[in-house]
């Protein structure tokens, strides 16, 4: 039951450079784990160390901000200590600073268990909307993920993801086997709400019949609207504009005032005097 | 107040004070009738006198001027009158700077701290766990990733009344989103305010509550939320929910150009709790049906 399979590095070096540069706790990577191997309670190991005991399948971490850097990764059976057998072993995953990572612990299309890290994309969403990240860990063939019926995301394959930003509120989401309606898992109500990115995956196994959904939600990423266009009739404006007028005029009327008086009282004490 | 009203007038004499001068030292000014010109010009012309007592030019000769001169003359004391009597009903009538008080500026700062921290990883889940930054030492926490329940409580906590006593504002408030231009989408009556319900519900532990309506629409008219322009630091604004009523007390009320408006602040959703009214002002585009500014009220929570 030992699986080696790095597609640490494969799968992190596609990172857009935006995550890998994010300035806050540069050094850091934020990491999440999720197991997702039907029926197994395990320990997980990071360069020899408990990172995790007790893990339960369908659970995921709270995050975990680790340092850059390379890590070898050690599944084992719950309590069989750091030297025990592996089930599932990754070394040299490489964790970029900045990143929001989450490594997950899953079945191969083959039924096998495997590690693979995904990188999260935390990059800033239009105000409104939410991102949909959809992942295939499952034993299970190609998949479309359907959203209120239709199918949003197609021809999924273990360990791939896809992803859309799309208006935030709830759907109803399900998996169907590729390019049929045959239902593999769901439907569910996912609530996506604004500014976040909610992350499903797809796990179990389609031949034990235990393909379930499981779900991480990532907030922060939402942006404020464009603008507030409070005014559409200029009345208040109008309003405004025509005491300008009435000032202008008060302003206009009194200096003609004040000139015709002087002229004319300068005018007859002209003539008054010749 | 006749005062500033005069030093005003006498400052706007000195300007010109040659010509002034030239015409308080002719006759006309000591045989004009006294008492019947009207108020503002009187009071230029009183203050004009003022200068002209002190102007060196006492020399001139009554009489003997040229009729070309006196000519002449009699059109710059004309038009000095003129400019006088302009001066003074200018200041009299100039637009009134109502006091802005201090505590709105973030929303024109680029660089306001309430809009920090974007990167900062929001998923920490609330669940007790080992601190993050011991990984290494302490197992972590992890909590069942199913599909969570629909939130029951959808609508708890939405504003639903706008009430600001001393202006006579009341108004029904609506959930409102994002329009298709990506701009804060509004009720389309005046009679009704907006909640950007992607934001903080009044009485959220963080962020800006917005609540914005529109100043006027054709058809309309000008609608209640034009009067918060008025509002001044220390006036009470209250928000009603369903279950509970907030009270919030004025900060700042500020006109920002809309090219200049932080939205990032305005929108914070971190930061202190707060309340931010919004509307339009400044000049309107005919063409385009827009105002150049926003109105920004800012309030604080009553404890």
């Amino acid at each position: 039951m030992k699986s080696i399979r790095i597609a640490a590095a494969a799968s992190l070096a596609l990172a857009p450079a935006a995550l890998v540069a994010a300035p806050a706790h540069a050094a850091d990577a934020t990491v999440s784990v999720l197991h997702g191997v039907p029926g197994a309670t395990v320990d997980v190991y990071a360069n020899g160390k408990a990172l995790l005991t007790n893990f339960k399948p369908g659970t995921l971490t709270d995050p975990l901000m680790l340092p850059e850097g390379t890590y070898d990764l050690k599944v084992t059976q719950a309590g069989a200590g750091a030297g025990g057998a592996a089930v599932i072993e990754a070394k040299d995953v490489q964790v970029p600073g900045g990143a929001n990572v989450t490594v997950v612990a899953h079945l191969s299309e083959a039924g096998k268990p495997v590690l693979t890290p995904f990188v999260n994309d935390t990059s800033k969403v239009p105000a409104g909307k939410a991102r949909l990240t959809v992942r295939h860990t499952a034993a299970a063939p190609a998949v479309d993920v359907r959203a209120n019926g239709t199918a949003a995301l197609k021809g999924l394959t273990n360990p791939n993801e896809a992803k859309a930003v799309v208006g935030a509120g709830t759907i109803k989401a399900d998996v169907v086997l590729a390019g049929t309606s045959d239902v593999a898992i769901g439907p569910a109500d996912l609530d996506l709400k604004e500014g976040t990115n909610t992350i499903v995956y797809a796990w179990g196994s389609a031949a034990d019949k235990n393909l379930k959904l499981a779900v991480q939600t990532i907030s922060g990423m939402h942006s404020a609207p464009g603008g507030v266009p409070a005014g559409a009739g200029g009345q208040v404006a109008a309003a405004q504009q025509s005491s300008d007028v009435a000032r202008y005029s008060a302003v206009v009327g009194a200096a003609a005032a004040a000139g015709v008086l002087v002229l004319v009282t300068r005018r007859r004490s002209a003539r008054a005097e010749s | 107040m006749p005062g500033p009203q005069h030093r005003t007038a006498a400052r706007a004499g000195s300007v010109t004070r040659d010509d002034v001068a030239d015409v308080h030292v002719t006759p006309s000014r000591h045989r004009a009738p006294a008492g019947d010109p009207p108020a503002p010009f009187a009071e230029g012309r009183e203050a004009g006198a003022g200068v002209g007592t002190e102007g060196p030019v006492p020399g001139r000769v009554r009489g003997h001027v040229p009729a070309g001169a006196r000519g002449a003359r009699t059109v710059a004391a004309a038009l000095a009158a003129a400019l006088l009597a302009g001066l003074a009903v200018a200041w009299l009538t100039r637009p009134q700077q109502s006091a802005r008080p201090a505590g709105s500026e973030g929303i024109r700062s680029v660089t306001a701290p309430s809009s920090s921290a974007p990167g900062a990883p929001a998923a920490r889940a609330p669940a007790a766990g080992a601190s993050p930054s011991e990984p290494s030492s302490t197992p972590v926490s992890a909590r069942p990733a199913t599909v969570p329940a629909a939130p029951a409580d959808g609508r708890q906590g939405m504003p639903e009344q706008l009430t600001i006593q001393r202006l006579g504002i009341d108004m029904p408030v609506v959930p409102q989103g994002v329009a298709r231009d990506g701009e804060m989408a509004l009720p389309a009556t005046p009679a009704q305010v907006g909640w950007y319900r992607y934001g903080p519900r009044p009485g959220d532990r963080a962020g800006a509550t917005v609540l914005a309506a529109h100043l006027d629409m054709p058809g309309y008219g000008i609608g209640p939320i034009a009067k918060v322009e008025d509002l001044r630091a220390g006036d009470v604004i209250t928000v009603r929910s369903a279950a509970t009523t907030h009270r919030f007390r004025v900060t700042g009320v500020a006109s920002v150009r809309k090219t200049s408006l932080d939205l990032a602040a305005l929108f914070a959703r971190d930061g202190p709790p707060r309340l931010h009214v919004v509307t339009c002002g400044g000049e309107f585009d005919r063409e385009r049906r827009r105002y150049d500014e926003n109105v920004v009220v800012t309030a604080v929570p009553m404890t």
